[in-house]
């Protein structure tokens, strides 16, 4: 394989769009630094360029190791997550982090992608085989509870109920019938009782909260109030780049995180806002194209859930920002402040892009 | 290939439901930002400044309180207090309180004060006052630390200051932090530290001394802190007030009045101008600017001697004797008697089942005219040695309603309209008066009563001063006025009684003969307070405060120094000086000081020899 042939196996059209979502959160995270490089842009970038690597590398590499390494990462990230209860780093009461040497990792980021991973290696694998319903539903549910049980244990309940929602998906798309769904749904209504009395106090709080937006504006609800005045203000246009009050003189809360939407409202008004959800919107459509002109059903079947989980992660994310979601600690895919989901993010796109790359690859079982 | 060539057919169909999920949620988000970014956007606009800014009141500088010689009696003198902004939940404020206490010492009063400021607050983003007026040592140790306390400053601000402390503290009144009702009257006091003026001077002329505050919108942070000034506005200081009080005799007069409950009032008989508005005991103004404790304020309050009441204006005596001087206008000018008739004293008139008896009755030396065999007085006589009997006869000739028309010319029973809170009007009562309080007929031993300035009528010691003046003029009447800006004296439109003057002169010179006989003629009731120049003339009045009984009586009086303090006689004088061609007229009233002779007085004279040259 010579050089020319190794760059254009490269999808730099598709980088490209990812590259410019990413820059849109670094534009966010300079303006809300107050025209900064520090403490958040200059970090960023450096992710996102580690991110374009590890795309880069991923997307060379046959999906057939992909493939084979489902299981192992899969595990590994259960690993990790289990680590994260020893050697966790305590951030306002929930252990989510592992100290590296040089960065923190947050297991549950990356966890996301493997059991997308792991379900979409099952789904290919009996496909191959034999088909049976009971022994289809039970081992996958099993692959998606374990994960989900232990981040929600962090406590971590966006990220569980992420995990949760795309493990629903790889279901939902293998085939499963609605019935079933319908039912579980019905199913999952009635022990939301139970439900709720496993819910930590703060997490009970929210959802409180999120049911009465109106009252206690200064206390808990301080957050949704201040990020819809934050979007509201900023109108159709917005206060023009580095002007939005709200952001410059936090009164949005967590907003280089969580939060990083009402400053993009504020600034760049309904217009930026559009311009934004178009760039995901060519991205996510993209993706399903280019997934589904694969051969093999892993990749199809993670290309599709993948997109859909990231679909999700925005969809709660502006949701919980514009006061219609209860706040539930998710950050704006490619745009928030953070490595680990970056990381993350740049990972699944990686795979995607080698199931494209490799997409007449015949995969071998084991 | 493929077992199940379906599979192709169902992935694209669940990934085609999966899209139209996604767009029915896109759709949601779609329209929420629509009602939020487009509908709702004008509301937000005004959320999003009312966060960012913070519109803040500059108290303008106060102004000054001078006295006559342009003394200063009130100033602002720079202060230092420690306040602490952005505070959103009491926490905060304990955490913080108990942060400065191992600095600072903050006593009881100033820690509820901070918890009473932060509930109180208009305006979540306002600072709150930790403490005021710090000390140097306290300024400089708070310097130091101020870095271990996030959100907590220092602000230099402005203290009112009274450099002669309790003298014609009445007068000037004080400055307190403004009261709910205040505030719900002017809600601009709750959004700006200032202080508004709550008794005496201070109080009434507020406004021109308060001045306009400036404005200054700041944008504020999240935190509550200031990021930068957006526009400014200077405040506009409050004027000067130059007041026609000298404080050096107001000095004096309190150094005569140490110790007792009283007041002394001294007028321009011309003018008007108040001298000596002087009320004992007194207090301190400089304690309510330094947010009085709550030991001090009992103090002040549960003293039986009330010094926060200024009796200059609010004291309301029987004026005693010293009402014989209208008593005799009356009669004069209404023509009851001449200036040469007489009546007979026979020291106990019974009237109506009952004994009016004159203060010679059983005395061992009883009044001049007594010796005589006669037992005639003559109207100076009568105000010199002030008989009773000649007073009780006279009354009852003359009759309540005219003794009430003179009274009232002479500015009693009404307030004499000094622009200070609290002035009473005293009571000149009359028969219309009795009937609607009492569902009673006025009786003539009531005349009679009133007649030797007992009974139900009341005077204030300015009211006396004023009276007094009225007389030193010939009748010229005249307004009392504690404000040299203004001259109040020429506002006056009570022309009718003015023309009078001039064809009422000689009975004006008969009253103050006699009143210069009370002091200079041996017979006279003050001629153990007579100076040797002859410089003043003066009325005595003697009050009984409690009524003595017919056994008492009887049995013998018993001295005023053997009674309880609280049932001793308020001793009175009036007086005016220099005799030939007045100029300035007083009121004394000592509190059960005893007799007005004794102890009213002196005092008097001894502010006539300092007042004239």
């Amino acid at each position: 394989m010579n050089l020319i042939d190794f760059l254009h196996r490269i999808h730099w059209l598709f980088i490209l769009l990812l590259l410019s979502i990413s820059f849109v959160g670094v534009a966010l995270l300079y303006s809300i630094a107050g025209g900064s490089w520090d403490p958040w842009a200059s970090n960023q970038i450096l992710r996102i360029f580690l991110g374009l690597a590890v795309v880069i590398l991923i997307s060379l590499v046959n999906i057939q190791f992909w493939y084979k390494l489902a299981n192992p990462l899969y595990l590994f990230s259960i690993f990790l997550i289990i680590l994260t209860f020893f050697l966790g780093k305590e951030v306002s009461g929930a252990k989510r982090w592992i100290d590296f040497y040089f960065f923190s990792f947050q297991p549950a980021e990356i966890t996301k992608i493997f059991v997308i991973l792991a379900l979409a290696k099952y789904f290919h694998s009996i496909k191959l085989q034999s088909y049976d319903i009971k022994q289809k539903i039970f081992f996958p549910l099993f692959i998606l509870i374990i994960p989900v049980l232990l981040i929600f244990k962090q406590p971590d309940l966006g990220t569980a109920l992420i995990i949760f929602i795309s493990g629903i998906i790889v279901l939902f798309l293998s085939g499963i019938q609605i019935k079933t769904f319908v039912l579980s749904g019905v199913g999952g209504l009635i022990s939301l009782p139970i439900l709720w009395t496993i819910l930590e106090d703060y997490q009970k709080s929210r959802i409180i909260n999120f049911l009465d937006q109106q009252s206690n504006t200064l206390g808990a609800n301080y957050h949704i109030t201040q990020s819809k005045i934050a979007l509201g203000s900023g109108g159709f246009f917005g206060k023009g780049f580095l002007e939005g009050t709200q952001s410059r003189l936090n009164f949005i809360p967590e907003m280089e995180t969580d939060f990083i939407f009402s400053v993009l409202g504020e600034e760049f008004g309904f217009i930026g806002i559009f311009l934004l959800f178009f760039l995901y919107f060519i991205l996510i459509y993209w993706t399903m194209k280019l997934s589904l002109e694969s051969k093999n059903y892993f990749s199809k079947i993670f290309g599709i859930s993948f997109i859909a989980s990231f679909f999700i992660i925005i969809f709660i994310n502006v949701g919980m920002v514009t006061g219609i979601v209860p706040v539930v600690g998710v950050p704006l895919p490619l745009c928030s402040y953070g490595g680990s989901a970056i990381i993350s993010n740049f990972i699944g796109f990686g795979i995607i892009l080698s199931g494209y790359n490799y997409r007449d690859y015949k995969l071998h079982n084991i | 290939m493929y077992k199940y060539p379906n599979i192709d057919k169902l992935l694209s169909r669940r990934t085609f439901l999966l899209g139209l999920g996604k767009g029915a949620l896109f759709s949601t988000i779609f329209f929420r930002l629509i009602y939020l970014q487009l509908f709702k956007t004008d509301q937000y606009k005004v959320l999003a400044e009312k966060n960012r800014i913070s519109l803040r009141l500059t108290p303008a500088l106060r102004g000054k309180i001078l006295d006559r010689n342009d003394q200063i009696l009130a100033l602002n003198k720079n202060s230092y207090n420690v306040l602490i902004e952005g505070v959103k939940d009491i926490s905060e404020i304990n955490a913080t309180i108990e942060k400065i206490s191992q600095i600072i010492f903050l006593n009881e009063t100033e820690i509820n004060d901070i918890y009473d400021s932060f509930l109180t607050k208009k305006k979540s983003d306002l600072p709150i006052f930790i403490k005021k007026n710090l000390k140097w040592n306290e300024l400089s140790s708070l310097n130091v630390n101020l870095i271990n306390l996030p959100n907590v400053f220092i602000e230099q601000g402005i203290r009112r200051e009274y450099p002669f402390h309790n003298l014609a503290s009445h007068t000037i009144g004080y400055i307190a932090a403004p009261q709910k009702s205040d505030i719900r009257d002017n809600p601009v006091l709750g959004i700006m530290d200032s202080n508004i003026g709550r008794s005496g001077i201070e109080q009434s002329y507020e406004k021109e001394l308060r001045g306009f505050p400036g404005t200054k919108y700041l944008e504020i942070n999240a935190q509550g802190r200031e990021i930068r000034e957006i526009s400014k506005e200077e405040s506009v200081s409050g004027n000067n007030i130059k007041l026609t009080i000298d404080i050096d005799l107001q000095k004096y007069a309190s150094s005569l009045l140490k110790d007792k409950s009283g007041s002394i009032v001294t007028i321009d008989v011309n003018t008007g101008e108040i001298i000596i508005l002087e009320s004992s005991p007194d207090f301190d103004p400089n304690l309510f600017t330094k947010s009085i404790s709550q030991e001090e304020w009992n103090e002040l309050v549960n003293n039986p001697m009330s010094p926060l009441v200024n009796k200059s204006i609010s004291g309301e005596y029987s004026p005693g004797s010293t009402f014989k001087l209208i008593v005799l206008y009356s009669a004069l000018v209404n023509k009851i008697i001449k200036p040469n008739s007489v009546i007979h004293c026979s020291s106990n008139i019974e009237y109506g089942g009952r004994n009016f008896y004159c203060w010679c009755h059983k005395k061992k030396t009883g009044c001049w005219a007594t010796q005589s065999h006669t037992r005639n007085v003559g109207p100076e006589l009568a105000i010199a040695q002030s008989c009773d009997g000649f007073f009780y006869e006279l009354a009852k000739r003359i009759g309540i309603a005219k003794i009430v028309e003179t009274a009232m010319n002479f500015g009693l029973g009404s307030k004499s309209g000094l622009n200070l809170k609290g002035e009473k009007g005293g009571l000149v009562p009359n028969k219309l008066w009795k009937k609607k309080t009492y569902k009673q007929s006025w009786k003539i031993g009531e005349t009679m009563i009133t007649g030797v300035g007992q009974g139900f009528l009341t005077t204030t010691p300015i009211q006396l001063a004023v009276m007094t003046a009225m007389i030193a003029n010939n009748g010229k009447r005249i307004f009392p006025s504690i404000y040299k800006n203004i001259d109040q004296g020429n506002i006056n439109d009570n022309q009718v009684f003015t023309t009078q003057t001039l064809y009422q002169k000689k009975f004006f010179s008969l009253i103050k003969s006699g009143m210069f006989s009370a002091v200079n003629k041996p017979f006279g009731t003050a001629y153990g307070s007579r100076t040797t120049q002859p410089i003043f003339a003066g009325k005595t009045g003697t009050v009984q405060v409690r009524t003595i009984s017919k056994e008492e009586r009887e049995l013998g009086i018993i001295p005023n120094k053997e009674l309880p303090i609280k049932q001793r006689d308020h001793a009175l004088f009036v007086g005016f000086a220099p005799y030939k061609n007045p100029k300035i007229a007083l009121a004394v009233v000592v509190e059960h000081g005893g007799s007005g002779s004794k102890v009213a007085a002196p005092i008097a004279k001894k502010i006539f020899k300092k007042a004239l040259p």
